[in-house]
Order: structure tokens, then sequence, then C-alpha cells
């Protein structure tokens, strides 16, 4: 049984003169889907887990569980389990007790919610450590435990508050096929809190918190293509940033001018003119030694910008160059990420503007080897600028 | 190894610290007549058990048993409700409230007794009301101290995951908090236990002498002297709960720790897919 779950303008602060954790949020999550919180520290998206759950009681706004208000209704009576990063199984039981913890507290024989529990316990492959204790498992083997004694009390809601944020990166992903496995049974409506964009791709939506609000509601595929600030690229982590001017010449059509060169860029509607962010994320960086294209005589000027098409490429259709100097290469193992000095004349690349882009190992690159920089127009995007003196560019990587 | 003999060691003398005193008591309990310089008893018996008997023992003991046991009860109960406090909920009162629970211990037993017995009276509370609820006092600082650092160790959240399984606060702590909190609620209240075991100041103060526990028996009977069997075998008596009490939490423990070890087997490994 799910339900759906909202937020509806959701304030809560802590103290009473401090600031808001959460401010003005609101969510909502059709029953049976699954959102991802992705949000840093301190963004607020635990507090919107403890609100929903009654942990914490909300000033303002209303949480809906099933289209009832449950303000006012106590945690154990709202329908909704939760996951905390720490697996937190009762020390003084069993495995299989931790799991018919609910059963036994909604009144079932202890033959009875044992035999419900040993159901749970084999959707997590863990039936064979039904007696031990807590102490006697592996972290991967409490959240799993964690997990099935969350989904044995049958929960309308459930929330996941980091639960695999502790884990190593192969016990994460067995836990990522172990949820997917979970949502294929039982179709829990499940609000995912993470810091991990990998982790937040699981989810149906992905919503991004910013200053205690959503800053960005959309799949993890919308939100790449078309992230609507600065702080929600360096989120999803890749983007990089060159600071500068939207402009629209008339002829050329709109245009990105920063001292690192001119940039067209498709029609961006709700884009004003003036200071703006260009993002380009560093997989549609394409980068090409000078010796094989030609450079352009004036990084400045736009249609000295444009290096020859190739015709024969279609990635190449409407793309924009840069000229740069590679000034880093760090291996990544299949790839080799690249950092590029932005700007034909080195002597003016003095203002920090350099990008990253990830490269296939085979493409030969030194330190100090001047390049083309290409990437598509549809692969890059402009955001206001966080700041207007911002007319650099900074690299965020994925975590 | 050497850190290893140095333990054992240590403890040995220690156990030695605690046990020489004792042996002489041991010897007297059952000794009708023992004169100096003789190294052993020159007679063998058990006058010091029936001089007890008669001196009236057995109602000292349970008075005294049913008293400790009162005390760590209120105790155990208001120091894991202020340790609660002091660990979970700390506020700008938690270094008062702190400081408030460590007066009894800071301050002579003899002159709060007087203290607070002219108080009482004045009160007119019953003197054996009056001597739980100050013997309860003594022994809130150990308990109260002993379930904060308890609490301070236990996770908040396990009450918060019983409350989003389905339990109200009363099951969550119930079920939950107390056992996990079970090894100091123990150790507390066999403090506590032991304030109102073996005091004698506050109980001669607070009742006047009529509620007779075995300390003032003790008390009374090394008031005299010629008696060394009586107060060997009182002495005995005294130490007997306790020590029990203690070697039974210690099997319990052990028994507890056995339960929690890993089994010969290691924990299995994370399987690499779930299938």
């Amino acid at each position: 049984m799910s339900a759906d779950l909202e937020l509806r303008d959701v304030s809560f602060r802590h103290i009473p003169a401090g600031e808001y954790a959460v401010r003005n949020f609101s969510l909502e999550v059709a029953a049976g889907q699954m959102v991802a919180l992705l949000g840093s520290s301190g963004s607020g998206k635990s507090t919107v887990l403890r609100l929903a759950a009654g942990l914490e009681d909300p000033q303002d706004g209303d949480v809906l569980i099933g289209g009832s208000s449950a303000l006012g209704i106590a945690p154990q009576k709202r329908g909704i389990t939760m996951m905390f990063q720490k697996p937190l199984l009762f020390p003084h039981l069993s495995v299989i007790d931790n799991v018919a913890f609910a059963g036994r507290i909604a009144g079932r024989s202890r033959r009875d919610a044992r035999a419900n529990a040993a159901r749970f316990l084999d959707l997590v492959h863990l039936s064979h450590l039904a007696q031990r204790r807590s102490r006697q498992l592996s972290g991967g083997q409490e959240q799993r435990v964690s997990l099935a004694r969350a989904l044995a009390a049958n929960p309308a809601v459930l929330l996941l508050d980091e639960p695999f944020g502790a884990l190593d990166a192969a016990v994460r992903a067995s836990m990522y096929d172990l949820l997917e496995e979970v949502r294929a049974v039982l179709d829990p409506t499940i609000v995912l809190v993470t810091h991990d964009l990998a982790e937040a791709a699981l989810a149906d939506h992905v919503a991004v918190l910013g200053n205690g609000s959503v800053a960005q509601l959309g799949t993890v595929a919308e939100l790449h293509a078309k992230p609507r600030s600065v702080d929600v690229a360096r989120l999803l982590g890749g983007f990089n940033e060159i600071g500068g001017q939207v402009v629209d010449d008339g002829v050329q059509g709109v245009l990105h001018r920063s001292s690192a060169g001119i940039v067209s860029l498709l029609h961006q509607g709700d884009l004003a003119h003036g200071p703006a962010t260009l993002l380009v994320h560093r997989h549609s960086v394409r980068l090409h030694p000078r010796s094989e294209r030609a450079a352009p005589s004036d990084p400045h000027a736009p249609d000295a910008s444009q290096a020859p098409e190739d015709p024969e490429n279609p990635e190449d259709v409407g793309s924009n160059d840069l000229c740069g100097t590679v000034t880093r290469l760090r291996p990544t193992g299949l790839r080799t990420t690249v950092t590029v000095a932005l700007g034909l004349d080195l002597r003016h690349s003095g203002d920090g503007a350099s990008l990253e882009a990830d490269v296939p190992n085979d493409l030969s690159l030194r330190v100090g080897q001047a390049v083309n920089v290409s990437f598509a127009d549809s692969g890059v995007w402009a955001v206001p600028a966080p700041s207007p003196a911002a007319d650099q560019a900074v690299t965020y990587s994925s975590p | 190894m050497r850190s290893r003999a140095l333990a054992v060691t240590v403890v040995t003398l220690l156990m030695i610290w605690f046990a020489v005193p004792l042996v002489p008591v041991l010897l007297w309990a059952f000794a009708n007549q023992w004169s100096f310089p003789s190294v052993l008893p020159d007679q063998w018996g058990l006058q010091g058990w029936r001089d007890a008997g008669d001196a009236g023992v057995l109602g000292a003991f349970v008075r005294s048993t049913v008293l400790g046991v009162v005390v760590a009860t209120l105790a155990v109960a208001l120091g894991a409700a202020a340790g609660r406090a002091l660990a979970w909920a700390p506020s700008r009162w938690s270094s008062a409230l702190a400081l408030t629970l460590l007066a009894p211990v800071a301050l002579p037993p003899f002159a709060l007794a007087m203290g607070l017995d002219v108080l009482l009276l004045r009160l007119q509370v019953p003197p054996l009301v009056a001597l739980v609820a100050l013997l309860t006092v003594f022994a809130l600082p150990y308990t109260t101290y002993t379930l904060r650092a308890a609490y301070t160790a236990l996770d908040r959240g396990l009450e918060e995951q019983a409350w989003l399984l389905g339990a109200t606060p009363t099951q969550a702590y119930l079920r939950v908090t107390l056992p996990a909190l079970a090894p100091a609620v123990a150790a507390a209240a066999f403090l506590a236990f032991l304030i109102g075991w073996s005091d004698y100041v506050v109980t001669v103060v607070i009742s006047g002498g009529q509620f007779t526990t075995l300390p003032l028996l003790i008390g009374s009977a090394a008031s005299r002297t010629g008696n060394e069997s009586l107060l060997a075998a009182l002495s005995l008596l005294s130490l007997a709960l306790p020590l029990a009490t203690l070697l039974l939490a210690g099997t319990m423990t052990r028994r507890r720790d056995r339960g929690y070890a890993p089994s010969p087997s290691s924990p299995d490994p994370e399987p690499a897919h779930v299938s």
C-alpha cells in the first residue's frame, strides 16, 4: 500500500529566531513514485524528511499523506517509516526480531511477527543471518536488515535519509540493485535523500535543494541538459563555468561573450541579456591539437571564433571553437581529465579562465600544447551569473 | 606480553589489598575464642552467629534490604530522568542541575542530614519517608551520572526509529531504550542500593535509632568490647548481599557479551550482485 506525499509551502527553523532550515518548500510525490532530494550538506534535505515523518513540526505549511493533512499526527500513526544513514538496529534484539519489531508493536504474536519478518529478510537475501545480533553484521548487512525492517512495517511512504552514504562503492551498488528489486515487488512511495548524483539517478525524479527550497525538479537527464542555476550545476557536478555577458547581435543570434572568447547559444527564452555564466559539461568538450585544425585568428572576433566545421562530423555542425593551452593532465582510468587555459594569447589567459574536458586516453596531449576547444552549441547552457563580477571560469568536478 | 603480565600483577595485588582485611573477619566469624598472639582461633564455633540472631539480625537484614531496594528504585527512576535530560536535552540550566545533583556528594552527610532532619520534622514528614527521601537524594548523583553517560553513548535515533516503526514513546522507551540501557541501569541500581544498604549516619539521625538496619546493628556491636565474633558475623553478613549481587551481575554481563560475540564463522561477505 503506497500513498501520495505532499509538502505544501512548508517552513521550519530549529530555533524561533534562527535561520530557516526549510523555507516555503513544496514537493509532491505520487503514490509508488520515487523522488530523490539532492543537496549539499545543510541544504535542508534531512529536515524535509523529518518534517514528513513527524519528527519535527513545521512552523508554516502542511504535510499531506494520501491527501489528508498529517499535522498533529504522531510519527507512529502516519504510516511512514524511515531509514537513517546509520542502520539503528536495536542491539538487544536478533536480526529476525529487529525485522519483526513493527509486527510485535502492532500486536502480532511473536510467531506470526517472525513469520512475516522472515519474508522480508528473504527479500533482502539475509535469511541465513536471522539469529545474529547487529554487532555480528557488516555495514551492508546492517543496512539490508534496516531496509527489511522498514518494509516489514508496511509503510505507505518510505523515507531514506542517505542510507547508503557510509557504505563502500561495491556494497552501495548492491544496495541500489536491491532497492530496484524492492520497488519492483512492493512499489512503495519513496523519498530518498542523497548528495550523490548516481544514487539520485535511481529515482523517477530528482529535486535539487538549495537554501531550504526546491531549486529545480526534473529527471536526471533534464537536470543535466538544463540546470537552472550555477548552484544546481555545481551540485550535479562536471560543469565548467565561464562567466561573461549574453548579447544578441541580431545577426548570429544569442552569443555569450567572455575573455575566453565568443560562444553562440541556442535561443534561451527566459535569459535576459547581461551577466551570465556559461555552463559546459566537461563530457561535451572536445579538444583538437592545434596542428589538426585551423586556429582562429582572434578569439575576440565573432567570426574568428568559429573554427572550420567538419561536414562529415555531425557533432561539429553548429559547434563553437575556442583556443587554449593544456595546463594539466589527470588520468582517471579509461579517460583523462585535461585542464585547458582558455584564450589564444596566453598573456591574456592569466585571469584564470580555464575549463576541463574528459578525453580518451589515446588522444595524445601534453602540457603546454596548444589546442582548439570545441563543443556543440546544443551542449552549452547559460544561466544568470551568481554575481555581476564573475567573469572567470571555474570547474566543479563530479563527486 | 609484558603488559599482560603487568595487568595480572596489578589485579592480583588489588585482590590481596581487598582480601587481606577480610581474612581476620572471616576467621573471627567462626571463632568462639581467639586470643593474642595466636595466629589462628583457639576455639572454632558459631557463637557469633547465635549472638547475631539474638540481636535481631534477621529483621535488620530485611529492613536494610528493603531500604536499599526502595532507594535504588527511586534513585534509578529519578536519575534516569535527570540523566536523559542532561544528555539529550541540554539547556542553559544543565550545568546548574548537574552541580545541584553533585551537592550531596560534596557536602558532609552528617551536616546535610541534620539540616534536613530539622526541616522534615517541621514539615511533619514521617521519619521513614524522610529517611527514604534523604537516602535517595544521596544516591541520586551516582545514578544520574551513571545513566547520563549511558544516555550520551546511546544513539537517540534508536527511539525515533522505534516511533517510525509504530511504537508509542512509552513502548519505544520500554522496548528499545531501557533494554539498551540495561547494563547502566543495573550499575546505577547497584550503587544506589549500596547507599541505602550501608547507610549509618542518615538512618541514625533521621530515625533516631528506631529503624534498626544492619549497619546500625554493626555500629551498636562495634561500640561494645569483647564481642568480636558477633561483629565479624554481622560484617560478613553485610558483605554477603552486595557481593552476591555483584557476582550475579558479572555472570549476567558475561552471558550477554557471549550472546553478542561474533560466531566462529565471520560475517558473510557482501554479495557482489543481488539476483
